[in-house]
């Protein structure tokens, strides 16, 4: 269900599905078991030539197990950094402590090895939780660098701290009187590290199992509605919270998980090598995972996989170290770039040339091919703005089969303001205004520009506290709230400007207005229980029905920003009525539309009131006003200045005279 | 010589908001601009003054196109733009804001300091020197913003709606400074305002826009004795 | 009391770099990671230039400076401008300089070596009491700098048309443009400043510990930790942040040991952050919608 994915979803099942060609196994489910097929067996493939134990294959599986573990430190960090959006420069310090704090576990505290990782993993995540309730106030480089900070701190820590044996690593002769761990024992099996010639290193087994499980969660999660909702405060957490998202409980949700899965690549790194050096947890190995990120993807399921493999092999293959050779030779015996540094300037190189890393690029030559087919297929017509926003008497009756709309009790009081004020500084932008909305009623709100009317908007829906007065919705008691909990109670709403997911589908944007992305637990989104597949296709059919209401159906597997304008508006509609409102506040909705565009706006707005939801319309166009409107409110410097029928507010002089700036007493 | 803006199209990301828009400023002209919200106003002038990238059509002066330069190199060449909202440098003084102005009209100095007549028009102005921006009121705000647009010297001065947010009294007092400084300076004028009655009344000639196109235009009087501006503004007639 | 003296003593040190981060974040908003290796660079360019016996020890230094102020600008316009484009949440530019820093410290390791060398310009011997503390004279003169260049950039953004240019485009880059004066050049003139402010550190601090290629990595972290305490907006936020920093992470080490001095002091920036993430001095910004 994620937004950014660039891998697109099977055809949906609709009369639309029959005219494309089929996609490889259709069935959701069957889909994901083909996946975590491949996964494992991929995992299983890659220690094979470790079975014998012989000589020469232990080095190989080091760097598979340097792999796996690198792997899973940057899945985690891609939930964070690719749907998020947040850059963390931290992720080495989780993996160096889930390391040691297992290693420790097992050695100085004597427990047993799969309690001393499971404990290594609580500690990871219960630092994780700290960092993040602590940081999550902070934007883009403050939260980079408190990250960063945490990284250097338990770096510093394991390079002087006497525990951890200094410089001489972890476990140390002096202290230990042994350099490695023992190898542990599970159920009678000892899991070998690959460390000795001759013997078969069992725990690559476990290893790379759980690494392809953590790939397969990750994927779940991606594209759960969990998922959705790590995209949309990527995108902006304002938006995310109309969505209904908890946006502080989220990110740290999604921090703490990432930081367990960054424990879990240290965890790796001690059941597979044994000992521990501090130096290779250092700030090169936190932005090592951020590059794999990024090298292969961020954003994308299998770019972590693709970046940390890829860098794993760059880094420990030969192929660095002769091309420092090959300068020293042509160039320079001095000036020349060995390792670190070619790895610096392959990260410059990924940023300028391939900003979608490898996985995302690709797929983005895929989508974008398959698109054009799409395209093709619809020989245009879709495109053509005369389409406009049909809502059809078709369409109309197709949706009111359906019972989830709120129809039926219309006249009843649904919102009621009363004596709503805000300051900002001394500057009042609405002053004791009064509004009731009642069920299947639309009503607009106009005025000059500057009047209030935004503000108004960002009022009801939560943006901004009231400075004075109430809002009640449904009876209840709504002042102040923050925006997820009005939008679970029931009020959706739509931008001046179209919020989208821009590269995401127009079905996967609808998707994300769904209860569910606010809803959905982590459990859930991981485990992905049958119960969520049934979910998934209702959602799916419904978020089918809502894009033929507002006139989308041609246009499902089209990415959101390659909709004419006026379409975005419509999908922007579509996505506020997936998450079953009573009251859908519209700012601005025939703002940058041609007039057939805004004359299918109106039909849609009518249809929807048919349906009986309740609109509140923050509108320019007076012709569209005239049209739907059964109440209109027209403020003026943040007070109300007429309130009627259309007609009766249209012909006051009152309010004509604010629109034009004609001084008063010309009319007099 | 004049400021042409020749079949502009222009929009942010992926929304076109302009469709082949063309208009003229002359020499010592005020041309209004009016239209309603969403018309594609703002967007007009920050595409003028460089702030916004030109997709297709062209921007000249005195015959040279200027579509391809900064907005900074706009700006001392003399385009200058009052931004909507005035955009006061807030923690800045009065004083200091308008010495930003001046920034850019080096390279063009001589004759008499432009500033010097408003500050003595404008008492008010001095008064308040030395105090942070912000602090000012909005009208007091947009008179600031305007001394600091002519500090720069304009050839061709870009008003972005200079009447929001203000009461009607200070709006008159405002459209008084513009015409003022039409007089002092002798620079062309291009007003976006949503405000046309008042706009109409001091401009010589206009244009309306409606949804990103030039629904008419002609001499100021003529455009607001037509039903044209009433239905764009309140789609109805009369 | 000793540890006292020494911590404001060593708190100067880290201000002086600080002030590098503070003002690139003022004009651009972005910081940039490859500082500790600019500290590097000025120190062995300084190095290099020691043997040129007809300049001045302080002729030497402005090479170093100017050299750091070159790069530095370059710096920003080809890998921070490409990358701070998509709004303020485009953190690009960060994982751009990390990468630069990757680059030059792999670069002045491979030329130079990964040993220390000493360094003998701008060198002051010796050590002075301050309050019953032996303090050594070169590291009075790095605190002590540190104060005057604070003093002077404060005094340069208030009375100098540059510094009002550096108030204005910190404000509102875009309406900055609208004067007449291109935001970029300006963030382009910053770093060349704030990255001659790090070789300067560096130079200073070389004839200290002597020049090597990591010698910027452990002031990195903790002037970018006193930046952040005292806030990244505040040309004053260095010396506050700085004092505190210094002498909670001296008086900790002296208490605890030395590994606790320097986990005190991160600690205290995680506390300053959640208490106010905008840092002692600093100005919040208001949300915009």
């Amino acid at each position: 269900m994620s937004i950014l994915d660039q891998e697109s979803r099977s055809a949906p099942p609709t009369r639309e599905s029959s005219r494309r060609p089929a996609r490889w196994p259709a069935r959701p489910w069957a889909r994901d078991a083909l996946f975590a097929v491949a996964a494992l067996a991929v995992a299983f493939i890659a220690i094979l030539p470790g079975r014998d134990g012989a000589g020469p294959s232990i080095s190989l599986m080091q760097l598979v197990a340097s792999m796996a573990a690198m792997t899973v430190a940057a899945v985690g960090l891609n939930l964070l950094m690719g749907y998020a959006k947040l850059v963390s420069l931290g992720q080495g310090g989780f993996y160096a402590i889930g390391a040691y704090a297992t290693a420790w576990l097992v050695l100085d505290g004597g427990w047993h090895p799969l309690l001393a990782i499971a404990g290594a993993l609580a500690l990871c995540g219960a630092v994780g939780a700290v960092v993040a309730v602590a940081s999550m106030q902070l934007r883009g480089p403050q939260f980079s660098v408190i990250t960063l900070v945490l990284a250097i701190l338990v770096e510093r820590i394991l390079n002087e701290g006497a525990l951890f044996g200094r410089l001489a690593g972890y476990p140390n002769h002096a202290q230990h009187g042994t350099t490695g761990l023992p190898p542990i024992e599970v159920l009678g099996f000892t899991l070998e590290p690959p460390m000795i010639a001759n013997t078969v290193a069992t725990v690559m087994v476990p290893v790379v199992v759980v690494t392809a499980l953590v790939v397969i969660v990750s994927r779940n999660i991606a594209r759960s509605p969990w998922g959705s909702s790590l995209s949309a405060i990527g995108e902006s957490e304002m938006l995310a919270s109309h969505l209904g998202v908890d946006v502080f409980h989220r990110k740290v949700s999604v921090f703490v998980l990432a930081s367990v899965f960054g424990g879990l690549g240290g965890v790796i790194t001690t059941l597979c090598f044994a000992h521990l050096q501090p130096e290779t947890f250092d700030i090169f190995l936190t932005i090592t995972i951020v590059l794999a990120v990024v090298f292969g993807g961020s954003g994308t399921v299998l770019g972590p996989l693709v970046g940390a493999v890829g860098i794993v092999w760059l880094e420990q293959s030969d192929i660095l170290a002769q091309l420092g050779d090959l300068q020293q030779e042509y160039i320079s015996s001095q000036w020349y770039l060995s390792t670190p540094g070619l790895v610096g300037v392959l990260f410059v190189l990924t940023l300028f040339l391939m900003p979608k890393g490898i996985v995302g690029t690709i797929g983005a030559l895929v989508m974008g091919r398959r698109q054009r087919a799409d395209v093709a297929e619809d020989d245009g017509a879709g495109l053509q703005e005369t389409a406009g926003l049909p809502a059809t008497a078709e369409a109309v009756s197709d949706a009111s089969v359906d019972g989830a709309s709120p129809a039926g009790r219309a006249g009843e009081p649904l919102l009621v303001m009363r004596g709503v004020g805000k300051n900002f500084g001394g500057l009042k932008a609405v002053a004791d205004m009064d509004l009731t909305v009642g069920r299947g009623q639309i009503h607009a709100v106009i005025g000059p520009n500057g009047a209030g009317k935004s503000t108004l908007a960002n009022l009801l829906t939560g943006v901004y506290k009231p400075s004075s007065g109430s809002v009640r919705f449904e009876g209840r008691e709504i002042t102040g709230l923050a925006p997820h909990k009005v939008a679970r109670a029931g009020v959706a709403r739509t931008f001046q400007t179209p919020q989208l997911f821009h590269d995401a589908t127009v079905l996967d944007n609808v998707l994300a207005g769904f209860p569910d992305t606010g809803r959905t637990p982590l459990w859930a989104a991981a485990l992905k229980p049958p119960s969520r597949y049934r979910r998934d296709a209702e959602m799916r059919a419904e978020a089918e029905r809502l894009l033929n209401l507002v006139g989308l159906t041609e246009f499902t597997r089209l990415r959101a920003g390659e909709l004419p304008y006026g379409k975005q508006r419509a999908l922007e509609i579509a996505r506020a009525l997936a998450s079953q409102p009573e009251l859908i506040v519209l700012d601005e909705p025939a703002a940058g539309l041609l007039a057939t565009e805004t004359a299918g706006l109106g039909d849609l707005l009518l249809s929807l009131r048919a349906h009986g939801y309740a609109l509140i319309v923050v509108e320019h166009h007076m012709d569209l006003v005239a049209r739907i409107a059964d109440q209109v409110t027209c403020m003026d410097q943040g007070r109300l200045l007429s309130r009627g029928t259309p007609q009766q507010v249209l012909s006051d002089e009152g309010v004509v005279s604010a629109y034009l700036g004609k001084p008063m007493e010309e009319h007099s | 010589m004049s400021l042409e803006v020749d079949r502009l199209e222009c929009g942010y990301d992926r929304a076109p908001i302009l469709h082949g828009v063309s208009l003229r400023v002359g020499p010592g002209e005020l041309v209004a601009v009016v239209g309603s919200n969403g018309a594609g106003k703002t967007t007009l002038v920050r595409t003028i003054a460089g702030l916004l990238t030109v997709r297709s059509g062209d921007l000249r002066v005195d015959g040279s196109s200027f579509a391809r330069t900064s907005a900074a190199r706009r700006a001392r060449s003399g385009i200058v733009m009052v931004p909507e909202g005035r955009r006061l440098f807030p923690q800045l003084t009065v004083g200091e804001n308008i010495e930003m102005g001046r920034r850019a009209a080096r390279g063009r100095t001589g004759g008499e300091d432009p500033v010097a007549a408003l500050l003595d028009a404008f008492p008010i102005l001095t008064e308040r020197w030395d105090q942070q921006a912000n602090l000012l009121s909005g009208g007091e705000q947009q008179m600031v913003a305007l001394t600091r647009a002519v500090a720069a010297r304009p050839r061709y001065l870009l008003l972005d709606e200079p009447s929001l947010g203000l009461s009607p009294l200070k709006t008159l007092e405002v459209f008084r400074l513009i015409e003022m400084i039409r007089e002092r300076t002798g620079a062309g004028i291009l007003l976006v305002e949503q405000m046309a009655d008042q706009a109409l009344q001091a401009a010589d000639r206009a244009y309306v826009l409606e949804l990103g196109r030039v629904s008419m235009e002609g001499p100021a009087a003529e455009v607001r004795a037509s039903d044209e501006v009433r239905r764009a503004y309140l789609g109805v007639a009369g | 009391m000793d540890a006292l003296v020494l911590g404001l003593v060593l708190g100067g040190l880290y201000a002086l770099l600080a002030q590098s981060f503070v003002l690139t974040f003022i004009t651009t908003k972005t910081l940039n990671f490859a500082v500790g290796e600019f500290v590097a660079l000025g120190a062995f360019v300084v190095l290099a230039v020691a043997g040129w016996s007809w300049l001045p020890d302080v002729g030497k230094l402005a090479v170093g400076v100017l050299v750091a102020a070159v790069v530095g600008a370059a710096a920003y316009r080809f890998l921070v401008v490409p990358f701070m484009t998509e709004g303020e949440h485009d953190v690009r530019w960060l994982l751009s300089t990390v990468a630069l820093s990757f680059v030059m410290l792999n670069l002045i390791t491979n030329v130079e070596g990964p040993s220390p060398q000493r360094s003998e310009t701008a060198r002051l011997s010796g050590a002075v009491d301050v309050l019953g503390a032996g303090v050594s004279k070169q590291q009075l003169l790095i605190a002590v700098l540190a104060v005057v260049v604070t003093v002077l950039l404060v005094v340069a953004s208030k009375k100098t048309s540059a510094g009002l240019v550096m108030r204005a485009v910190s404000q509102d880059p875009e309406t900055t443009s609208l004067m007449g004066v291109s935001p970029r050049l300006v963030g382009m003139v910053t770093y060349a400043v704030a990255m001659g402010i790090a070789a300067l550190t560096g130079t200073l601090y070389a004839a200290t510990v002597g020049a090597s290629p990591v010698m910027g990595a452990p002031l990195l972290v903790a002037s970018i930790a006193v930046a952040v305490v005292g806030g990244l907006s505040s040309l004053w936020g260095p010396l506050l942040g700085g004092a505190l920093y210094g002498v909670l992470s001296e008086v900790t080490s002296y208490e605890f040991g030395a590994i606790w001095g320097e986990t005190a002091g991160l600690l205290l920036v995680i506390v300053v952050l959640v208490w106010r993430p905008q840092g002692l001095l600093g100005r919040r910004t208001e949300v915009k919608l």
